[in-house]
């Protein structure tokens, strides 16, 4: 009902801002579709979290006052259908887009059930132009697609899944590790299975889209070889983080206002994108670290700072593991919501404690082995995507027999490495 | 043929075959680590089980404690099994209380302590999956309640459902395999010994028992009053069982390191043999003692017996000094 609501709202408020010409109407209409959209995903999404901040604030001022939380049911795929409508009408708006001539052409746009439930976040003006194409079986789409959703499903199910058997039983108590070493293995784990899960989503949609014969941009771009966190933010979630720029960033300012501004704007953005991911304070907190992360790093660009000019060569591996190991502590925030172990845990990420680390290991990796090996599997795998890009249109172009081995080794992995313990889509609860 | 429909078929093939290869490979595969294998060897026993036989069962206490083959010498005309299964907590033995009975036993001895009751590392909850589709499992209504939705999810798996679950016994099983080349100590396991199936060997270090006395949560594992209230209550129903069926019982409170004893406090023990004791009149069964007989260096850790300490327990039970054997 709600995402009917959305439907016809916008659709018929992008056709009345396509209309109008007179341009504070145009401004009015495109206000009521922004207040719409975001009063619904905030009654949903952030009710309750509004209620706990009122709940707190009064606790510290004691005013006496305290309201009961409500119980709102997420609906599922809110997050991403609101930002889909909103790109719709702002495109409008902006007059970078033309309204849709079909209700259905829209409803298409907006329920395609590849990217519903968790995205990618598709821009109106790629998907509709696509409807207007006679859809018809085109072997090297469905080669591709079903390429591509065979490795989706591996990352989630092989990958992330196996992982998470670490990663669920380490993060319901990570204060029981002494050492740093334990911490920092928690959060490896943890982006690892993020990016397995999330990114094998995305694989499994885009790979269904193109079945169907519809083009869908990627949506992750092996981000843990970023040299610099505004890279890893052009690799990660790369629809949300482009929403984010051309619908936030730009519209706040982008960097047209100076560069202390700019700064401002990019911990805006991301403060927002974090909250985007779960009322929560860990994910404000995990968008604020992020935009000051990149406020650094555009600081250091604008002041032209380079301490580690003088490594030569070795240089770019410096930077890459610096900026993963700020990458990964940003992981800490973002799965970590209880706040002593939270403290804890970004505590000896940032110390370097060594204490036990031998024992803490052996006990690690004696009753997690099998999550270690997948851990490092993907590593490897990581890296060898370095030297070989394009691999799903280099094995969805080989001849069929090649294709089939592909097929048969990914359906045997699915049968014999899949966990028993099955787990959700970690960005189906966003 | 046309290449559109090999293209779209060559899948739907593949999914076939990988499917038959998994299910192939599955229905053969028998290695589902040393507890498990354990318990299937156990349930598999029932069904050549001779009548009038002296059974013991409970946890990897009763395992290292009892030596069936220096209790048979003294038995005239009836065998000894001992039946324990490493973990095995009392909502894992009700089920086969049915099989129990269908033997028409002499005895039935039951080996206890206050970590049987304790859910907290206890939870082998693949017992279940292994008694499913099993002859001679029942659920009765009180068990129907005490069960939990996973655990009943596992006793009533779908055949398919079954073959996909397995899957998690495939890779510990390669990963087991891997880990035995390094290992410098080789378990005495052998899931089909009924009569002396020990398999710890070496006492553990002072040390390392240290630790375990100076761990809460270890401590915490044989506090009855942290036991888990479902067990103690599914426990009491299958006394019941068994006492409707006219059996001899007997449940024995194993014996622990004084060490721990020693550490756990007065009233959480007396508050354990109270439990017992009040299940004893209950039901009727004889409920015996045996921690007062055995000293530390007849353990090999906290709680099992080492060689020393399994001698001088199956030398009671043979000399009557325990009247199991009557």
């Amino acid at each position: 009902m709600l995402l009917l609501i959305s439907i016809v709202m916008d659709y018929y408020l992008g056709k009345i801002i396509a209309l109008t010409k007179n341009d504070a109407k145009r401004k009015f209409y495109f206000i009521i579709s922004l207040i719409a959209n975001l009063g619904m995903l905030s009654i949903f999404k952030y009710t309750n979290f509004f209620i706990e901040i009122m709940n707190y604030s009064g606790a510290i001022l004691k005013t006496g006052f305290s309201f009961p939380t409500l119980n709102i049911i997420l609906p599922i795929g809110i997050s991403f259908y609101t930002f889909e409508s909103l790109s719709y009408t702002f495109d409008i708006y902006q007059r970078k887009l033309k309204p849709c001539k079909s209700l259905i052409d829209y409803a298409m746009f907006i329920t395609f059930f590849p990217h519903l439930v968790a995205g990618p976040i598709v821009r109106a003006r790629d998907f509709l132009p696509q409807l207007k194409k006679k859809i018809s079986f085109i072997p090297e789409n469905f080669k591709y697609g079903l390429t591509l959703v065979c490795w989706g499903l591996v990352k989630k199910v092989v990958f992330a899944d196996n992982i998470a058997i670490f990663v669920n039983q380490f993060f319901a108590d990570p204060t029981k590790f002494t050492g740093s070493v334990p911490i920092m293995l928690g959060a490896l784990g943890f982006g690892i299975q993020i990016y397995c899960d999330f990114s094998g989503y995305s694989d499994i949609a885009i790979g269904l889209a193109r079945i169907l014969g519809i083009y869908i941009k990627i949506n992750f771009d092996k981000p843990y070889l970023s040299l610099n966190v505004s890279e890893f933010w052009k690799r990660w979630h790369i629809s949300l983080s482009t929403w984010l720029r051309d619908y936030l960033y730009i519209s706040l300012g982008g960097n047209r206002n100076g560069k202390i501004m700019t700064y401002i704007y990019l911990m805006i953005t991301m403060i927002l994108g974090g909250l985007w991911h779960g009322a929560a304070w860990n994910f404000l907190v995990w968008g604020a670290y992020q935009g000051f992360l990149l406020a650094a790093h555009k600081l250091s660009q604008d002041l032209k700072i380079n301490m580690l000019y003088w490594l030569g060569g070795v240089r770019k591996y410096l930077h890459l593991i610096i900026t993963q190991y700020f990458v990964f502590l940003g992981w800490l925030i973002f799965r970590i919501s209880k706040t002593e172990y939270l403290s804890y845990s970004i505590i000896k990420y940032i110390t370097f404690d060594l204490t036990d680390v031998s024992a803490e290991l052996s006990v690690l990796w004696t009753s997690y082995q099998l999550s270690f090996i997948f851990i490092i599997l993907f590593i490897i795998l990581h890296i060898y995507t370095i030297f070989n890009r394009d691999i799903f249109d280099k094995i969805s172009s080989q001849d069929n027999f090649y294709w089939g081995i592909y097929l048969f080794l990914a359906c045997l992995s699915l049968f014999f490495l899949a966990p028993t313990q099955a787990n959700p889509f970690i960005y189906f609860q966003f | 043929m046309n290449k559109k429909i090999i293209i779209f078929i060559m899948p739907i093939i593949i999914l076939i075959i990988t499917s038959l290869i998994y299910l192939g490979f599955i229905s053969s595969f028998k290695q589902f680590g040393a507890t498990n294998n354990r318990f299937i060897a156990v349930l598999n026993k029932f069904d050549t089980l001779p009548e009038g036989s002296l059974i013991f069962i409970g946890d990897s206490q009763i395992r290292e404690d009892i030596s069936c083959l220096l209790i048979e010498s003294k038995l005239n005309n009836s065998e000894c099994f001992n039946l324990a299964v490493e973990g095995i907590i009392p909502s894992q033995i009700m089920p086969i209380s049915f099989l129990l009975t269908a033997t028409n036993p002499k005895a039935i001895v039951i080996g206890v302590s206050p970590l049987f009751f304790y859910e907290g590392v206890n939870k082998n909850n693949d017992l279940f999956f292994f008694m499913n589709n099993r002859k001679g499992i029942v659920i009765d209504k009180f068990m129907d309640n005490a069960l939990t939705k996973d655990e009943k999810e596992l006793l009533f798996m779908l055949p398919f459902d079954k073959a996909l679950y397995k899957r998690k016994f495939v890779l510990q099983y390669f990963l087991g395999l891997l880990n035995s080349f390094s290992s410098k100590t080789q378990l005495r396991t052998n899931p089909n010994n009924f009569k002396d199936p020990y398999i710890y060997t070496e006492n553990q270090p002072a040390s390392q028992l240290d630790k375990k006395l100076n761990d809460s949560a270890v401590i915490g594992m044989f506090d009855i009053n942290k036991s888990s209230k479902r067990q103690l209550d599914i426990f009491g129903h299958f006394l019941e069982i068994l006492s409707n069926n006219k059996l001899q019982v007997i449940v024995v409170q194993m014996p622990l390191n004084p060490l721990l004893t020693d550490t756990l406090g007065a009233d959480s023990l007396q508050n354990y043999h109270s439990y017992l004791s009040l299940l004893s009149q209950k039901y009727n069964f004889t409920l015996l003692n045996l921690q007062d007989d055995f000293a530390k260096d007849d353990f090999t850790d906290l709680t099992h017996l080492n060689s020393v300490g399994r001698q001088k327990l199956a030398f009671n039970i043979i000399s009557g000094d325990y009247h199991i054997i009557q």
